[in-house]
């Protein structure tokens, strides 16, 4: 607040005078005692003639002596330290948008290359050559077959946007290159994925363009390198 | 009722006997920020009063519209005697204390008002009255010490003191009840 509108403006009675000392807020001023003397003096000839700034005034002493009496009292607890709060909210803030910047910009990066590594690495192995490559897709549905006694079909569930399926197939170190032959229920070969050799998980990975596969059941048969069953898997693709 | 005033007649006596409750709260406010002592400030009012009165009946008033400037000067006259008269030599100008009631002499009413008033606050708020009234700030400063704006500031002051008005008003009108 302005505490020096200059004396020579308060002329008591004067209306602009009146609105000044409204808006200016004087009457807490003078009150609170942050007037200048020669202004404390200005303000005092106004409201000896302003019946409105001497009800301010009188209004404003009950209230600054109340809230002085409910602080002493206790009644009014000590204001916090803002300061500490807000350090400590801009500390909070810059850590918690530096820890978003790394997952969005490092974590998250390196997790989607990890998991595209793991269905890629077999596909683009150089030994890998004749089955199509499986594209870095971060909804590629994944088939995971494993060999069961047990006559069921394992279900996967394709969206309607997806382009092509990736085939995860456990197998024995050591062993390979494999051919695998994908059959639907009338025993047709709808596909046949040949060379496929372990990833360093020991496992056989490839892709199938779902161009292929409609909606069904399936058999996918495992032969080894000599053409001898290595395994035979059933599988149920949903759309 | 000043024009009458001005003219020496059997209606003086009419027209004086506004004045003290027209200006002895004004008087008694003024003197007690000067003197910081209640009876001294009693003192002053009388004796205002009094020399306003004596100076009407001598028709000294230069004009009606003088009149509150008037009671003021003769105020100040008084304030400054009692000021010489306990010894001090520091200008008036200086002894504008603006002092805070002292503990326990704050009216109950008052009390009961600031207490409804506080509980319709929020603890931001209530920091916001703390620091203007008791710890004396100015708004810039509470605005920089709370993260508000000025604005902000000045509104809660002006919601705060219209509520204690309203609550001052209605617990006043009960007791009277």
């Amino acid at each position: 607040m302005d505490t020096k509108p200059g004396g020579a403006s308060l002329h008591p009675g004067d209306e602009n005078t009146h609105n000044e000392a409204k808006t200016r807020e004087l009457a807490e001023a003078y009150v609170c005692g942050r007037l200048s003397p020669a202004d404390s003096d200005a303000f005092e000839e106004h409201f000896f003639a302003c019946a409105e700034c001497w009800d301010d005034v009188q209004a404003l002493q009950k209230f600054r002596d109340g809230v002085s009496d409910a602080a002493r009292t206790g009644q009014l607890a000590a204001a916090p330290p803002v300061t500490h709060w807000k350090w400590a909210f801009a500390v909070a803030a810059v850590a918690l948008a530096g820890f978003a910047s790394w997952t969005m910009l490092v974590q998250i990066p390196r997790l989607e290359m990890q998991l595209a590594a793991a269905r890629n690495v077999p596909v683009v192995s150089p030994m890998r050559v004749e089955a199509p490559v499986v594209l870095a897709q971060a909804n590629l549905p994944l088939l995971m077959l494993e060999a069961s006694r047990a006559d069921t079909a394992t279900a996967l569930s394709v969206p309607a946007a997806a382009k092509q399926i990736a085939i995860w197939i456990d197998v024995p170190r050591g062993m390979g290159p494999f051919v695998l032959l994908i059959k639907d229920k009338e025993g047709r070969t709808v596909e046949t994925l040949s060379g496929l050799t372990p990833n360093s998980h020991g496992a056989l990975t490839a892709a199938v363009p779902m161009e292929k596969l409609a909606a069904g059941g399936y058999t996918a048969r495992l032969m080894g390198g000599e053409g001898a069953l290595a395994g035979e898997y059933k599988f149920e693709i949903k759309r | 009722m000043l024009k009458r005033m001005m003219t020496p007649s059997s209606d003086i006596e009419e027209i004086i006997t506004p004045l003290p409750a027209e200006y002895a709260g004004r008087v008694y406010y003024v003197a007690l920020r000067k003197l910081r002592s209640a009876s001294a400030a009693e003192d002053v009012r009388n004796e205002t009063l009094l020399r306003v009165i004596q100076a009407l009946r001598a028709g000294s008033l230069r004009s009606p519209e003088a009149l509150p400037a008037f009671v003021l000067g003769i105020a100040r006259n008084v304030v400054m005697e009692e000021i010489r008269k306990q010894g001090r030599t520091d200008e008036i100008g200086d002894r504008d204390f603006a002092a805070k009631a002292a503990p326990g002499l704050v009216d109950h009413t008052v009390r009961r008002a600031i207490e409804s008033t506080l509980q319709r606050m929020k603890p931001r708020e209530q920091d916001v009255l703390r620091l203007t009234y008791y710890e004396d700030l100015s708004k810039e400063e509470i605005s920089e010490r709370l993260g508000i704006l000025p604005e902000r500031v000045r509104l809660v002051k002006s919601r705060a003191l219209k509520s204690f008005r309203e609550f001052y008003w209605r617990f006043t009108e009960a007791k009277k009840k």
